[in-house]
């Protein structure tokens, strides 16, 4: 019959209380999942996951426009966080790590994706390791998202509208087509014209070590 | 934790909309390594105010343990090596993805997920945000509202509502105008305010709590316009009657922001539907003379259980339950006896 707690924990967790998040408060939510961690890192996984998974997938989504990346890398985040068993190692609060963790990631798939066709950086790749200590990486990182947001709202309606349909919704070629009843080689010119275009976006943005 | 960047200067900066000066603070700040912690916490509470959508998390959740399990059961001695880090597939534009799973929201929603960020909330749930212009949204259960990704700072700003919420609107510098759809038929136009706007199958009603706004609507396939005054109530029911009387204060209207139910001579009739909107439970009188008994006065009530408990215990009714529906009853009779 009723269910007297429909799938709250989500929303609880979501629902902004401005003002309301004392510093002391932060503390005692991260006392709280180390000490879970530290009893039962599973438990301690499930905590960390329905806290902080949505606000970093909507954060990731900014750099790629794909909700699937935008998932699987903060999903890897998780992963990885687990299975080195960052959690007992690091000196950071686990907010800090996995935003940092997130948008590096974010970084680096772009970078991987955006500015391959230069052999330049893809040299710089193997270095992307210990890129992360640079201290204006966090500026960089806030640069690039916004570039990204600016770069396709530049772009033309349809080609925007196929683009995102293809890169947000993750749709077929064939499917976007058959949408907005234009061939798919239209769907081909217009991704390749939005892929271009954002290149040439962010063409300087790629850090040099 | 005090930082030297005021909370909404570092929420501008996110947002794009930080001054040249400000950027400029922001970003030599950022550049202190001790800082990144709140910073961090900044943009945590950035995403919660301002979500582009919202992920399934319990299915991502799954697939996280499956791949923890995954690894488990995979030789240990394989582990050891430097393995592939990552299992995402580096692919730009994936062709032979699996859309399907993203194929899970309305086909309401689904038309409106290409260009437009949506934000849904389920039975029993509420949830405030900030647009991207600075407007604040509580959106009430059971409700949905689509925001376009791009184009949102052009010279209208639209969003489109099914269901309850309230707005209160940032006044630009340009004069944008803001513009609430309901429906087709059925718009709210505002410059800088405060106002409720419920559009719900049996009716769409709009409070304003500030300011003026112009509500645009269809009756007889004729366009009309509406200019509406502070502490107005203006409804429209489902044949596209409109009707328009003075409430005074619209604190009523938004008493679901604190779970609390206002009822002003509101008919068990009426309150099977708010059960319905609020909570998705199925909630029958069970004659006509129940359905027109009328309760007022305020109610906090989090869950279908608690408004069901003030139901029965303020008319003195009793509760009976047939496949899935719920049926209210006198205490005297019994409808069913075996």
């Amino acid at each position: 019959m009723i269910d007297p707690k429909p799938k709250t924990i989500f929303q609880k967790e979501r629902a902004p209380v401005p003002g309301s998040e004392g510093s002391s408060r932060q503390l005692d939510d991260e006392l709280l999942l180390r000490q879970t961690f530290a009893e039962d890192a599973r438990t301690g996984l499930e905590l960390l996951f329905r806290r902080y998974h949505a606000p970093l997938c909507s954060h990731a989504v900014r750099f790629v426009y794909s909700k699937q990346i935008a998932e699987d890398l903060v999903g890897e985040v998780f992963f990885q966080f687990y299975k080195s068993e960052a959690y007992s190692k690091i000196s950071t609060s686990y907010l800090s790590y996995l935003f940092r963790s997130v948008r590096n990631e974010a970084y680096t798939y772009l970078r991987r994706e955006l500015a391959r066709t230069s052999p330049l950086s893809a040299d710089s790749e193997n270095q992307q390791a210990t890129q992360a200590v640079s201290p204006d990486a966090e500026i960089h990182y806030n640069q690039l998202y916004l570039k990204v947001n600016e770069a396709i709202a530049q772009l033309p309606a349809q080609c925007q509208r196929v683009f995102l349909l293809s890169r947000f919704e993750d749709k077929k070629y064939q499917e976007i087509a058959d949408e907005l009843h234009i061939s798919p080689k239209t769907v081909e010119a217009h991704i390749s014209k939005a892929l271009r275009h954002l290149r040439q976006a962010l063409q300087h943005d790629w850090m040099t070590h | 934790m005090k930082s030297d960047i005021p909370k909404h200067t570092l929420f501008e900066y996110l947002a794009g909309r930080a001054t040249p000066l400000e950027k400029k603070a922001v970003e030599e700040w950022l550049k202190v390594t001790a800082n990144a912690e709140y910073f961090h916490r900044c943009v945590y509470e950035w995403e919660l105010q301002s979500p582009q959508y919202q992920p399934d998390g319990d299915r991502a959740f799954a697939r996280l343990m499956e791949q923890i399990e995954e690894e488990k059961t995979a030789a240990p001695a394989l582990a050891q090596e430097t393995a592939p880090r990552r299992s995402i597939n580096w692919r730009f534009w994936s062709i032979a993805a699996s859309i399907t799973l993203l194929l899970s929201a309305s086909a309401w929603l689904l038309r409106r997920t290409i260009l437009y960020k949506n934000i849904e909330t389920g039975y029993g749930q509420t949830v405030s945000f900030n647009l991207s212009d600075g407007s604040h949204v509580t959106l009430n259960a059971n409700s949905a509202l689509s925001v376009p990704r791009f184009g949102f700072d052009d010279e209208v700003r639209e969003v489109m509502l099914k269901g309850e919420a309230e707005f209160l609107i940032r006044h630009t510098p340009n004069d944008q105008r803001f513009v609430v759809k309901t429906s087709e038929q059925f718009q709210v136009e505002v410059l800088g305010t405060e106002f409720t706007v419920f559009a719900r199958p049996r009716g769409t009603r709009v409070a304003l709590n500030k300011g003026k706004i112009r509500l645009d609507y269809q009756n007889d396939s004729r366009k009309k316009k509406l200019l509406m005054n502070p502490g107005e109530l203006v409804t429209l029911d489902p044949e596209g009657r409109l009707t328009r009387r003075h409430i005074g204060k619209t604190d009523q209207e938004v008493a679901w922001k604190e779970h609390r139910f206002a009822f002003d001579n509101t008919s068990v009739l009426e309150i099977c539907a708010i059960m319905m909107e609020n909570f998705g439970v199925v909630l029958q009188p069970g004659s006509d003379e129940i359905a027109t008994r009328t309760i007022t006065g305020n109610f906090k009530a989090e869950t279908a259980e608690e408004l069901l408990m003030v139901l029965v215990e303020v008319l003195n009714l009793r509760i009976q339950k047939e496949n899935g529906r719920i049926v209210l009853t006198t205490k005297e009779t019994i409808s069913k006896p075996l």
